[in-house]
C-alpha cells in the first residue's frame, strides 16, 4: 500500500469520531433533528429501479479475459486482493479457503474473498436508500475486484445468492471477527456494524486466512 | 479549396476572436464595465447569495442584462472571482466536447482507433477504464449509466423546510459516499444547449429534454453538485497507472453516489434530472471550489484532486450555497507550477482570456489530449497539473493551516503570502516533483515497459530477472526535467 500520509488513517479515524463528542451540542445539525431522515433509512422505495443495490445486483457479469496475467506467488496475490479491497473502501478484508468448507458452500471454488464495510444501520432491516448505502459501498469494492480477478483471467463471481448466515459463517472462516450470542459476526473494531459484502468465488490462487 | 487555405492563413483569421453582444433594441446597458465586473467580484466575496435572492434581483442591478441567442434577458451568474461572465455566452452542444468529436473520428485516426479500438494491456486499467475495456460488462459505471430510469415519487414530505431539505440532502450525499457537496442556483449561461445531454451509454428520455436552457433553469431552480476526492498518494503517481487508479475508481463512485442521490431526490418526490449542466459552472456556483490556472476545481479540503460529475437539477426547494473565496485567483496569478510541469505545454502562463463570453484561464484542450495514443502503454490520463498543484495535498492541520491564512488574509495583502506558500511547496515538494509510488505490485520505480517484480517477499519465477531499484524518486513517462533523474540512475 502507498504510504499514508497526514498521520495515521486509523488513529485520525478514531479521533474524528471522538470529535463529535466537543462540538457544541446547540449547533449541530445531525441526523436527530433532522426530520427526513427515518424516512430515508427506514421507508421502502416507491420505485426499485431507484435502487442503486438493486441496479448493480442486476448487472450481468463479463466474460474472463483469455489470457491469465503473470501472477505473483500466493502470499502476494492476497495481499493485493487486500490491498485493492482496502483502496477502494472495504474495512476487513479475508481470505476464506473453501477447499474446508462443505461442497454445498464451496460451490465449486477453490477460495472466497469475504469483504466487510461499515454499516451505520444493519441493511438486512433498513430497507430504505440510506439503509441500502452499506450494501451499495459493498457492491463496489466486490464488482471491481471481482470484474479485475476475470479480467487477470480467472474466474471470480460476486453474483452468487449467499444468505446471510452463510456470509458470516464465511467471515469467521476468513478471520474477520467471532460470533456472538445471536449468531452475528462481531469485528475487533467495528462490533457489529459491519456489513458483509457479496462473497467474491474465485480460483485465483491466493493464501486463505485463518 | 486553395481558396479557404488562403482564407485560414490570411492574417485575419488568425486574429483572436472578439466576442460581440447582441443587444436587443431598445436596451440601455451594452457595455460591461470595469466597476461592474468589481462589483461581481464582491459580492462572490459575500458568498451568501441564496437562489432567491439572485431570482429576485433586477437584472440592471449586476450590471447590464445578458442576451441569449433568442433574444431574451438572462441573469448573469455568480461564479465567483475565478470565472466571470462578461459577454454574450452560446450555449455548448455536449457533442461537441473531446470524446464525442473523436468518437466521430475529427481528431484522426490515430485518435480514433486509440479510443475505440484498444484494449488496456493491463488488467487493472481493462476493469477501470472505459474506453479501453475487453468486456464493458467489467466496468461498473457502463450499468449505473445505462440503468433504466426510475419514476418521481407521487408522495411529497408533508413538511417542506426549505434550510432544513438543503442540510438534509447534503447528509444524504455524503452518507451515500460523497466528499463535498453544494447546491447552486441554476443559470441558463452553463447549461448546455437545448436538445443536447450529456449520457454516457444510456439516454436521457425525458420529457425535459426538448426544453431550452432557459427555460430549464426557470422550472429546476436548482443544481446539486457532489463530488468524491482522489486518493492523494496514488496520484503522486502521475503519469502512471498507479495514479489512473487514482483517478477512475473515484469517476466510478462519483457516478455511482450521483445516481443514488438522483434516485433518493425522485423517492422524495420531486424531479431530477441529469446532463443538462456543465459539471464545472455547477460546481463553481455551488461553492465547491474555484477554476484554476490548469482548468480544475480548486478546493478548499483536496485541493485539485477531485473530478466533478455531471450534475443533478431539480426542482426541490432547497437554499443554494453562494461561490467562495480560497485565494485561488491569487494563487495562479503568480504561481504557474502546472503550466511548467505540462508535458505537453497546454496550459497558459499568461493572463485570463476571454472566451465564449467567459473570462477565465483556458487550457489547450487539442494538444492535452492527442498526447494519449502516443502513451497509451504507461498510462492513461496524465494529471500531471492535479499532482503537482500546491492546493492538492492531504486533507492534514498543515494544509488547512496554510488554507486558511490564505483566505483570511485581505485580497491586496495576499501576493507576498502566495510567494511564501509557494516558496514551501517548492521546496518541500519538489519544483518538478516525481515520487515513487508502489501499489498493488505496481511500482514507478521501474522503467516504463519493464515488467519485474520489485516485491521482495514474493517467490514467483517471474519470465524476466528481478531488477531492484534503490532510491525514492519515480520514473515517470516522458519529458522535461524529470528525465535527467532517470539518467543519473542510470
Amino acid at each position: 500500500m502507498a504510504r499514508r500520509s497526514g498521520g495515521l488513517p486509523r488513529l485520525r479515524e478514531d479521533l474524528s469520531r471522538l470529535r463529535g463528542a466537543f462540538q457544541a451540542p446547540l449547533r449541530r445539525f445531525s441526523t436527530q433533528n433532522d426530520p427526513y431522515w427515518d424516512d430515508f433509512i427506514n421507508r421502502p422505495p416507491n420505485d426499485i429501479r431507484n435502487m442503486i443495490p438493486e441496479i448493480i445486483g442486476k448487472a450481468p457479469e463479463g466474460n474472463v479475459f483469455p489470457t491469465q496475467a503473470e501472477l505473483h506467488s500466493p502470499d502476494v496475490t492476497a495481499k493485493h486482493v487486500k490491498e485493492l479491497s482496502t483502496y477502494l473502501g472495504a474495512k476487513l478484508v479475508g481470505i476464506a479457503d473453501l477447499g474446508k468448507q462443505k461442497a454445498e458452500i464451496a460451490r465449486g471454488y477453490p477460495y472466497a474473498i469475504v469483504s466487510g464495510v461499515r454499516a451505520e444501520y444493519d441493511p438486512y432491516t433498513s430497507p430504505g436508500v440510506g439503509g441500502q448505502a452499506a450494501v451499495q459501498a459493498g457492491q463496489f469494492v466486490t464488482f471491481i475486484v471481482a470484474s479485475w480477478i476475470r479480467e487477470m483471467g480467472f474466474r471470480a463471481s460476486m453474483k452468487i445468492d449467499v444468505p446471510r448466515e452463510e456470509r458470516e459463517h464465511l467471515a469467521v472462516a476468513a478471520g474477520l471477527g467471532k460470533l456472538d450470542g445471536d449468531g452475528r459476526l462481531t469485528a475487533p473494531r467495528y462490533g457489529t456494524k459491519v456489513h458483509i459484502a457479496d462473497i467474491i468465488f474465485t480460483d485465483l490462487p491466493m493464501q486463505a486466512d485463518g | 479549396m486553395a481558396q479557404t487555405i488562403e482564407r485560414m492563413n490570411s492574417p485575419e483569421a488568425r486574429k483572436p476572436e472578439v466576442t460581440t453582444r447582441t443587444v436587443p433594441a431598445g436596451s440601455s446597458a451594452a457595455v460591461v464595465d470595469e466597476r461592474v465586473l468589481a462589483r461581481r467580484a464582491r459580492e462572490a466575496k459575500k458568498a451568501k447569495m441564496t437562489a432567491v435572492n439572485e431570482a429576485d434581483r433586477v437584472s440592471t442591478d449586476i450590471g447590464s442584462p445578458l442576451v441569449a441567442p433568442d433574444g431574451t434577458l438572462r441573469m448573469v451568474p455568480n461564479l465567483g472571482r475565478t470565472v466571470t461572465v462578461v459577454g454574450m455566452v452560446t450555449n455548448v452542444d455536449v457533442n461537441d466536447g473531446p470524446h464525442p468529436k473523436n468518437i466521430r473520428g475529427e481528431l484522426g485516426k490515430a485518435m480514433n482507433h486509440w479510443y475505440t479500438k484498444t484494449v488496456a494491456k493491463d488488467p487493472l486499467m481493462r476493469a477501470t477504464d472505459n474506453s479501453h475495456a475487453a468486456d464493458k460488462r467489467n466496468f461498473l459505471t457502463t450499468f449505473t449509466n445505462a440503468a433504466s430510469k426510475g419514476i418521481v415519487n407521487e408522495q411529497k414530505p408533508k413538511v417542506v423546510d426549505p434550510a432544513a431539505l438543503s442540510r438534509h440532502i447534503k447528509k444524504v450525499a455524503k452518507h451515500l459516499g460523497a466528499d463535498l457537496v453544494g447546491i447552486g442556483a441554476a443559470n441558463p449561461a452553463f447549461m448546455y444547449a437545448s436538445g443536447s445531454r450529456y449520457v454516457q451509454d444510456g439516454e436521457a428520455n425525458d420529457k425535459y429534454q426538448s426544453m431550452s436552457p432557459d427555460a430549464l433553469a426557470k422550472r429546476f431552480p436548482f443544481v446539486i453538485q457532489t463530488t468524491v476526492a482522489w486518493d492523494h498518494d496514488t496520484l503522486q503517481a502521475h503519469r502512471h497507472h498507479i495514479g489512473d487508479m487514482s483517478y477512475h475508481h473515484t469517476s466510478m463512485k462519483n457516478a455511482m453516489v450521483m445516481k443514488a442521490l438522483e434516485g433518493y431526490i425522485k423517492e422524495m418526490g420531486y424531479t431530477a434530472i441529469r446532463g443538462a449542466v456543465n459539471p464545472q459552472g455547477a460546481g463553481l456556483a455551488a461553492g465547491l471550489g474555484e477554476l484554476g490556472r490548469n482548468g480544475m476545481m480548486i478546493t478548499e479540503r483536496f485541493g485539485a484532486r477531485v473530478h466533478m460529475p455531471d450534475p443533478i437539477l431539480t426542482d426541490m426547494p432547497l437554499v443554494a450555497d453562494g461561490p467562495i473565496d480560497l485565494g485561488v485567483e491569487d494563487f495562479c496569478k503568480i504561481c504557474r507550477k502546472c503550466a511548467s510541469n505540462c508535458p505537453t505545454n497546454s496550459i497558459s502562463f499568461g493572463p485570463k482570456v476571454v472566451y465564449n463570453g467567459i473570462q477565465k484561464y483556458k487550457i489547450n484542450w487539442l494538444t492535452c489530449y492527442k498526447i494519449r495514443p502516443y502513451v497509451a502503454d504507461h498510462y492513461g490520463s496524465c494529471l500531471t497539473c492535479v499532482a503537482v498543484c500546491p492546493f492538492t495535498k492531504p486533507d492534514a492541520w498543515w494544509r488547512r493551516v496554510g488554507g486558511k491564512l490564505l483566505k483570511t488574509t485581505p485580497i491586496k495583502a495576499r501576493p507576498p503570502v502566495v510567494r511564501a506558500l509557494k516558496w514551501i511547496d517548492d521546496t518541500f515538494w519538489g519544483e518538478f516533483p516525481s515520487r515513487r509510488v508502489k501499489f498493488m505490485g505496481y511500482d514507478t520505480g521501474l522503467k516504463v515497459g519493464e515488467h519485474n517484480c520489485t516485491d521482495p517477499q514474493c517467490t514467483a519465477n517471474h519470465k524476466e530477472p528481478k531488477k531492484l531499484i534503490e532510491g525514492s524518486a519515480g520514473f515517470y513517462a516522458p519529458v522535461k526535467k524529470q528525465t535527467d533523474a532517470f539518467v543519473k540512475r542510470g
